[in-house]
């Protein structure tokens, strides 16, 4: 096992640079994981993040307040007018509202026009929804007075109408978050694509480089090492490198979950363990396509970042347009991230559809090795 | 001399083949993959277009037909709805699973409704319900107090009310697409890889790094016009680079990146700087190999770019909720927020702040750089 060995001797000289890049690539993945939105068991409203402004101050208005609180998170407004529009840019808040002073004299003369002041950056959905729930809220107001109810009793009678929750529940039982695997919890694993590629082919490229120099080459060449002994063991070391850099990247997802992993989770660890083999696979092609370091640097960004962009890892597939989803078939990560999808529950369960992609996700790896063999053969023929 | 050595290190710097790559390049890679997988997702998420809606009834109610047909009718309806009978519950079924509904209403004794997901579109056909009961139940109320004098009640009802007065937050025409941010992260991004080439430069004006260091120490040139006019080669390239970037975002990509174009090539230009500053800063440090500090300098401007939000788009604001002074001292964060700033804001007092920051890190890391590659001399190599 002396090729075995020296993979390691080389690779100890590359692990320092390999150790930052993990635990940075750690780093960015807790970070993401831990500010991803909580876990949500059942069909619950989507809850908008309204700045209010409460310049009528009467019992209606507060009335109100505590109305749209019980569905949506009431915020008070920044005092800064830049950090509000930093948030409503990017979503953090849907509006800012202001009650305007004469509120409740507006509704007890049955006044329907300018009572509130919004101020909003997209015109979203959830901005329609808003301005929409208060004209419905005024209008029962009015609408209950009319029928000839005081203003108190109007208010009541409508809040405790429009709190009424109709019945809403999933077509599909497998769409739902599962505590076994829970949305929060698989962004960790959604991030993993982009960690292992980074890493693996960061750290593992350099070193099969090295031992794949013209020289080390030709004195290997010359030894009584057989070529396909050698090949094995080069395989053997960098599936080894992987395998432990895999190890510990579950170790830290166990620390993350807060105990073992359990049901689902299980396929999700067997996929990271799949993709962790084709990111081995797409190193050792590189490494035997070029012996320039800043090539495999440049091709490491290439695939971690287009692959995270294309293929649903930083942004959900859910919201992408379908030609890009057809070039993200065209790469590995598309399918770990499909059966990712399917086990938090994004996407509908069905496991014919989860092994197709297992095997889509390993015949990667299987080509891209097999590319590697054949090239590295070619070249070793030229010599 | 001075200009001399400018001269020949321009040259040598548009000979780096790492600089098309790493500053031209992958830029525009990035750049593609951006403008064709999230520019348009704003359009089709957040923007609001009618939400469309499968019926299954069950029952006949005249009234929840009526209702809804009047919604199909008017214009720009808020809910478009496809009717079915029980006996085609599959088919609206099949629609919801393949998302050309947002939810499959069944009108039953009780109104109830079945979703894919949950969400927006889902929260507004779950509330189009609720109204749909609240309604029903006032009118039904106003019947049994004032069997003649319901009408009014369903007329206040029905009636169109417009209670909210919006007040415009930006100027007009304000770019508010949030997928945007990616492109100025992207900008920032090659700004900081800016740092690759400026710490290349570094090494090579250190003997003890690199051969041509060594045969620069033995030159009669001074070391600090040596360090300087390569300092200035590379801003110089950068900047050209920045000026690329920015035109390729611009008007190849077509990218809004708002009005105040000059101010954003200037802005461009100065976060090209910064970039190269933070390189001349980590090649002066330490002994490491070039390659090493190459790693250090990628894994460093990645890292930063992360936190500004060029993997996650709105990891800044959650790092502004937190840890603010992370936003204050992250050159990444401070090069997006400037063009942030440029395209939302009349005014240019946070763009100033921005930018005056990227110039105090931009002279900090210069300064700690000349400290560290001063009077280094070398007894043997």
């Amino acid at each position: 096992m002396q090729v075995f060995k020296a993979f390691f001797k080389v690779l100890r000289t590359k692990l320092t640079m390999a150790m930052i890049m993990m635990a940075v690539f750690i780093f960015i993945a807790v970070a993401y994981a831990r500010t991803s939105s909580p876990t949500q068991k059942a069909f619950e409203d989507s809850r908008l993040n309204i700045a209010l402004t409460d310049n009528d101050d009467t019992p209606e208005s507060r009335s109100l307040i505590a109305f749209i609180g019980q569905k949506h998170n009431i915020v008070d407004p920044d005092p800064d007018m830049d950090r509000n529009i930093d948030r409503l840019y990017y979503g953090h808040l849907d509006c800012m509202l202001t009650i305007k002073k004469g509120y409740a004299e507006a509704l007890k003369e049955g006044r329907t026009d300018d009572l509130f002041e919004s101020k909003r950056m997209h015109d979203s959905y959830a901005n329609i929804y808003i301005l929409s729930r208060l004209d419905q809220y005024v209008g029962g107001v009015r609408a209950s007075m009319l029928s000839g109810s005081s203003l108190d009793e109007a208010v009541s009678r409508t809040e405790e109408l429009l709190s009424k929750e109709a019945k809403v529940s999933y077509a599909d039982l497998n769409t739902r978050d599962d505590p076994e695997f829970s949305r929060t919890f698989s962004n960790y694993f959604q991030y993993m694509p982009y960690i292992l590629i980074a890493s693996v082919i960061s750290a593992l490229s350099p070193v099969l480089m090295a031992m794949q120099r013209r020289e080390i080459r030709y004195r290997t060449g010359c030894s009584c090492i057989r070529s396909s002994s050698y090949f094995f063991q080069l395989i053997l070391g960098s599936t080894a490198f992987v395998a432990v850099l895999w190890l510990i990247y579950m170790v830290v997802g166990i620390f993350l979950k807060g105990g073992m992993y359990e049901g689902k989770a299980w396929f999700a660890v067997l996929n990271s363990l799949v993709f962790s083999f084709v990111c081995t696979a797409m190193a050792i092609l590189i490494a035997t396509l070029t012996d320039n370091s800043r090539v495999v640097s440049f091709l490491t960004q290439i695939l971690s970042l287009g692959m995270s962009f294309f293929c649903g890892i930083f942004v959900p597939l859910s919201i992408m347009g379908e030609g890009i989803k057809k070039i993200g078939r065209l790469l590995p990560a598309y399918w770990y991230i499909s059966i990712n999808d399917m086990l938090c529950g994004r996407e509908t369960l069905e496991s014919s559809k989860m092994i197709s992609c297992f095997v889509i996700e390993a015949l990667f790896g299987i080509v891209m090795a097999g590319a590697a063999l054949v090239i590295s053969r070619y070249s070793r023929d030229r010599i | 001399m001075f200009l001399h050595e400018l001269f020949y290190q321009i040259k040598c710097s548009l000979k780096t083949k790492e600089l098309y790559i790493w500053i031209i390049l992958f830029p525009a890679f990035l750049g593609i993959v951006f403008k064709a997988a999230l520019y348009d997702i704003y359009n089709r998420q957040t923007k609001f277009e009618t939400v469309p809606a499968a019926v299954v009834t069950v029952r006949d109610d005249p009234i929840f037909s009526q209702v809804t047909k009047g919604i199909n009718e008017s214009e720009d309806p808020m809910f478009s709805f496809t009717f079915f009978s029980a006996d085609e519950e599959q088919k609206a079924l099949e629609l919801l699973d393949s998302e050309e509904v947002g939810g499959v209403i069944y009108l039953e004794d009780e109104l109830s409704m079945k979703v894919k997901y949950d969400g927006m579109k889902a929260t507004m056909l779950k509330t189009f319900i609720e109204t749909y009961t609240f309604q029903e139940t006032i009118i039904k109320d106003a019947v049994m107090k004032d069997p003649l004098g319901y009408q009014k009640v369903a007329d206040a009802l029905t009636e169109d009310i417009s209670t909210v007065t919006e007040v415009p937050l930006i100027p007009e025409g304000t770019n508010t697409n949030y997928m945007t941010q990616y492109f100025y992260n992207l900008l920032a991004m090659v700004a900081l890889f800016g740092s690759m080439t400026g710490l290349r430069k570094t090494v090579e004006s250190q003997a003890n790094l690199s051969a041509l260091g060594a045969r620069r120490s033995c030159s009669p040139v001074k070391k600090s016009v040596t360090t300087v006019a390569g300092l200035t080669a590379n801003f110089i390239v950068q900047s050209l680079c920045m000026v690329f970037s920015v035109t390729f975002i611009r008007f190849v990509l077509k990218v809004d990146l708002g009005d105040k174009l000059p101010m954003i090539y200037l802005t461009a230009v100065i976060s090209g700087l910064l970039g190269v500053c933070l390189g001349f800063l980590i090649g002066s440090a330490g002994t490491f190999s070039e390659d090493s500090k190459e790693g250090i300098s990628t894994v460093v401007s990645l890292l930063m770019c992360f936190l500004s939000g060029l993997m996650a788009g709105d990891m800044r604001i959650k790092i502004e909720d937190r840890i603010p002074i992370i936003n204050r001292i992250n050159p990444s964060a401070l090069i997006s927020d400037c063009f942030f700033s440029l395209n939302m804001f009349s005014d240019y007092s946070r763009y100033i702040t921005d930018i005056v920051s990227i110039l105090i890190i931009s002279f900090i890391f210069a300064l700690i750089g000349f400290v560290l590659t001063r009077r280094r001399k070398y007894a043997s190599l």
